[in-house]
């Protein structure tokens, strides 16, 4: 494989630049078997899930007296384009007891005047428990039309503030975390606390799938009808979308290592979440720092638990369709794992903390965090190795190709299991596309989420943080109107 | 090195196209399938609604050439969707028609095929058709291997009606998968109350799991008559059935339930105790306030709200408990006492006695607002304050409140 060396070459250097290609192909090979095994694993639970829930009778969920009500803490800053189609899918959740805590989180722009208007808030006084630290507390309005409906206006303090201040106002023993720019769907609510009635006394936190709004048809704050989105950069990141939870993230829920519930849509025991504190403003992903601090804390004290990934209740969110806004998107997703990982290291290699110590928390110290690292290395060293005569151009050409087929292998058999199982995209001309963008997004976009992880491990370790803000266009809203709004 | 690659990369490469072959021919074949029975449908669908209407004598030729599998398939679906409208008069004629031409006779034989859809779909079509002579193989259906065929036999049994029908159906309560066993409660609840009397006198003989069933559907449907039977059941080693039972006793609302659901507020277990603690506030009766209020600080939330509530239902003694229970050295009961009275509104009214004339009802306000200030944060009463309407209260409360610098930030 590694021939052709140049007589007048430095030993040295040749030697360093063989050992290393060496670690690339072993890293190469591992990472992917990692993967391959992961996608067994979430087809495996995938259709355990779609046969065992196929005569799933919801109705009986939501009548019966002993399902546990449901907090939904939707956390607001600068939401005003989206916030009324969010709240609105949420007053139509299709679940027997709940009360909707909306946090504006200090917000310049009209999000709680857009909130006042549309649901008729009327500003209250009600005593709050004070059980977590949050920033100030400055009103309290209760909804005339509907009166599970709460805003709580405090001040800036950050995603995890704002959540902890709607913790304290929370009535009940389940809260769900829900993103204020994302629409839930129809019953996915009862879907989702379904593992909480099958296994009361374990469950302490359950995550549902998080789709693509960008392209569908919205209406009132109901997915009429799924369509992917125009633009080429939202397509990748719907193949993306699907890869990481129904071949991700099913597999990790299946072998108990779950680390991450999405911030967009995720449902919680609130009497786990108070004893480890709350949320923490410490990271920049607050929705993956809760879930490790709870496998920690659950592992330290002996309990048995479960932390469980469902794939069919559906959350719909908008993602960029710029670079610019990905950009820091991604970089603070990274950050935050970085961090996540760094306060909780103390869990690495530890028998104590079960499969996510022994098998969780290393695969994405070594395959998420500084797989970018080692990818980024991987593509100076292969083209330096072939440029300096030690590896041919077969072999070279040979182990890009591989590269190339095994993400479209996983790309693909992501969307081959969204299409044995869910079949969001009814659409040929839908199908199609997301089977193109299964290669496409191989060249060139993942390279590009690969720098920007880079780059944000350097910002990170320059402690440089950025939240950034995300451009809205609002749900059911066309291009044009999209334009004027941005005018005005 | 360069073979293990190249054999790698074919093998991939075939992977991800066969992947890519599989969706395709996939959701053709799907499509084809979908299309050609939308035509079929529309096809034949005029000319059988007017032969069933009565405007023709003659049935449609498509009817009498019946031979694919898929034909039948297709004409089974329209025919379904007819006798699916209720009218008696279309119903008979094709009822007819299908016995005379030997259907209902070979969708029995269907009903032992080896086709697990053949066998969903031949019992259902028997349900519908309401077939007599299909009752003793519907019966034999209910043991089928496959879970929707036994479900759709349980629907056609309950269309059916009738002793040998209800009988199954009851010991199909002991079905294996637990959402088979909910649908066949609802098959049975919608059959009338007189299934009560069949589930009774089954009920000892039956499974755990059905007996759980069997006594979800006497709650729904059962009168006073059934209290003996529902008091018995609080005696059962299964905590479930004990649970249903409290609920039922609850939902008959009789004062003699009383000890029984007094006692049920000690089990063991949590939803007996919960539903226990809802049932004493359905039955509204002053005696179950100390009871109650010792619930305020079980262990499991369930109870507590339930408690607090119930207590809230019970009028006067509840809310002077609940209260009482605003100063209680424990914080769950503090909170849930704090949360109802709060929510009800019960709290501002007591606190509106800070500025009665009335002397005494003055110092029971005055102990309201101290075991607030005592046990609440200090945010938490400033919020209290500030919502009271009445200015002077606020003042009071304000000045008591300015007494106690010590009242923590947070509640701990």
């Amino acid at each position: 494989m590694f021939s052709g060396l140049s007589d007048n070459m430095n030993p040295d250097l040749v030697a360093f630049v063989i050992g290393f290609d060496h670690f690339i192909v072993f890293y190469f090979i591992v990472i992917n078997l990692g993967l391959l095994a992961l996608f067994g694993s979430s087809v495996r639970s995938l259709w355990q899930f779609v046969q065992g829930s196929f005569n799933a009778d919801y109705a009986q969920i939501r009548n019966s007296d002993l399902t546990l009500p449901i907090s939904l803490l939707v956390p607001a800053y600068n939401e005003e384009a989206t916030i009324t189609y969010t709240v609105h899918s949420l007053l139509r959740a299709n679940y027997g007891e709940f009360e909707i805590v909306v946090i504006n989180d200090g917000s310049r722009d009209n999000t709680l005047s857009v909130l006042i208007d549309a649901f008729k808030m009327e500003r209250r006084s009600e005593p709050v428990k004070l059980q977590l630290k949050s920033k100030p507390i400055r009103a309290i309005y209760r909804s005339s039309l509907n009166p599970n409906l709460v805003v709580i206006d405090k001040e800036n303090g950050g995603k995890a503030d704002a959540l902890n201040a709607g913790l304290n106002l929370s009535r009940y023993p389940l809260f769900g975390s829900i993103d204020a720019d994302s629409i839930i769907e129809d019953g996915a609510l009862l879907r989702l606390v379904k593992p909480f009635i099958e296994y009361p006394e374990e469950t302490i936190a359950a995550g549902g799938i998080v789709r693509v709004a960008n392209g569908c048809v919205i209406n009132d704050g109901h997915v009429e009808q799924v369509r992917l989105p125009a633009s080429r950069l939202a397509v990748m990141q719907v193949v993306e979308y699907l890869r990481a939870f129904l071949a991700g993230r099913a597999g990790w829920s299946a072998a108990r290592s779950l680390l991450i519930i999405s911030g967009a849509f995720g449902l919680f025991r609130k009497r786990e979440v108070i004893e480890v504190g709350g949320y923490s403003d410490a990271t920049d992903t607050e929705d993956a720092e809760i879930v490790v601090r709870l496998h920690r804390r659950m592992c330290e004290q002996g309990r048995k638990y479960r932390i469980v990934f469902v794939p069919d209740p559906v959350c719909w969110t908008e993602v960029p369709e710029t670079l610019r806004v990905l950009t820091v998107q991604r970089s603070r997703w990274h950050r935050g794992l970085l961090q996540t990982l760094w306060l909780n290291r103390g869990m690495l290699f530890r028998r104590r903390y079960g499969s996510v110590g022994l098998i969780g928390m290393p695969w994405y110290v070594m395959f998420e965090l500084l797989a970018p690292v080692i990818e980024v290395l991987g593509f100076v060293a292969i083209p330096l190795a072939w440029m300096l005569g030690i590896l041919d151009h077969v072999h070279m050409f040979l182990f890009i190709f591989v590269a190339f087929f095994l993400g479209a292998l996983l790309s693909v058999g992501a969307l081959a299991l969204e299409e044995m199982t869910f079949q969001r995209y009814a659409r040929w001309q839908d199908l199609l596309r997301l089977m193109v963008y299964g290669f496409v997004e191989n060249i060139g976009f993942r390279q590009y989420l690969t720098l920007i992880k880079v780059k944000a491990l350097v910002d990170a370790i320059w402690s440089r943080r950025e939240w950034g803000e995300m451009q809205r266009r609002g749900f059911g809203v066309t291009n044009s109107q999209a334009s004027k709004l941005r005018e005005s | 090195m360069t073979q293990l690659y190249t054999i790698g990369l074919l093998a991939l490469v075939l992977s991800v196209f066969g992947l890519i072959a599989y969706m395709l021919v996939r959701r053709i074949v799907l499509e084809l399938l979908e299309w050609d029975r939308q035509r079929r449908l529309a096809q034949w669908s005029i000319p059988l609604t007017r032969w069933l209407e009565g405007e023709s004598e003659i049935p449609p030729e498509e009817i009498q050439l019946l031979s694919s599998r898929r034909d039948l398939k297709i004409m089974a679906a329209i025919c379904m969707g007819q006798l699916r409208t209720g009218d008696e008069r279309i119903r008979a004629r094709l009822v007819q028609w299908l016995q005379d031409h030997g259907f209902v006779t070979h969708w029995i034989e269907q009903v032992g095929g080896r086709s697990r859809w053949e066998r969903a779909r031949a019992v259902e079509t028997l349900g519908v058709l309401r077939a007599l002579e299909a009752e003793s193989t519907l019966v034999s259906a209910l043991q089928d291997p496959v879970f929707d065929v036994r479900i759709r036999a349980a629907k056609a049994l309950g269309s059916l009606g009738g002793q040998q029908a209800r009988r199954a159906l009851v010991m199909a309560l002991g079905d294996e998968s637990r959402w088979s066993v909910i649908r066949i409660a609802d098959i049975l609840a919608q059959m009338g109350p007189h299934i009560v009397t069949d589930l009774v006198e089954a009920f000892p003989v039956i499974g755990s799991g059905s007996r759980i069933a069997a006594l979800d559907i006497i709650i729904r449907l059962a009168d006073n008559s059934h209290l003996p039977f529902l008091r018995s059941c609080l005696a059962a080693p299964d905590s479930e059935i004990r649970a249903r039972a409290v609920a039922g006793l609850g939902r008959l609302g009789d004062a003699s339930t009383l000890p029984g659901l007094l006692d049920a507020l000690q089990d063991l277990a949590w939803p007996v105790r919960a539903k226990a603690a809802k049932a004493l506030g359905e039955l509204g009766l002053a005696d179950a306030v100390p009871a109650l209020t010792a619930s305020l600080a079980d262990k499991e939330w369930w109870v507590r709200s339930n408690a607090a509530e119930a207590l809230r239902k019970l009028g006067r003694p509840g809310i002077d408990a609940l209260v009482n229970s605003l100063s209680s050295s424990d914080l769950f009961c503090r909170d849930q006492a704090f949360a109802v009275l709060q929510s009800s509104g019960d709290l501002h009214t007591r606190l509106m006695g800070l500025v009665a004339k009335n002397a005494q009802e003055r110092a029971r306000a005055q102990a309201v607002a101290q075991a607030l200030i005592r046990y609440q944060s200090r945010h938490c009463m400033l919020d209290v304050c500030n919502s009271l309407a009445d200015q002077d209260v606020r003042s009071v409360l304000y000045v008591m409140l300015q007494q106690h610098p010590e009242v923590t930030e947070v509640a701990v």
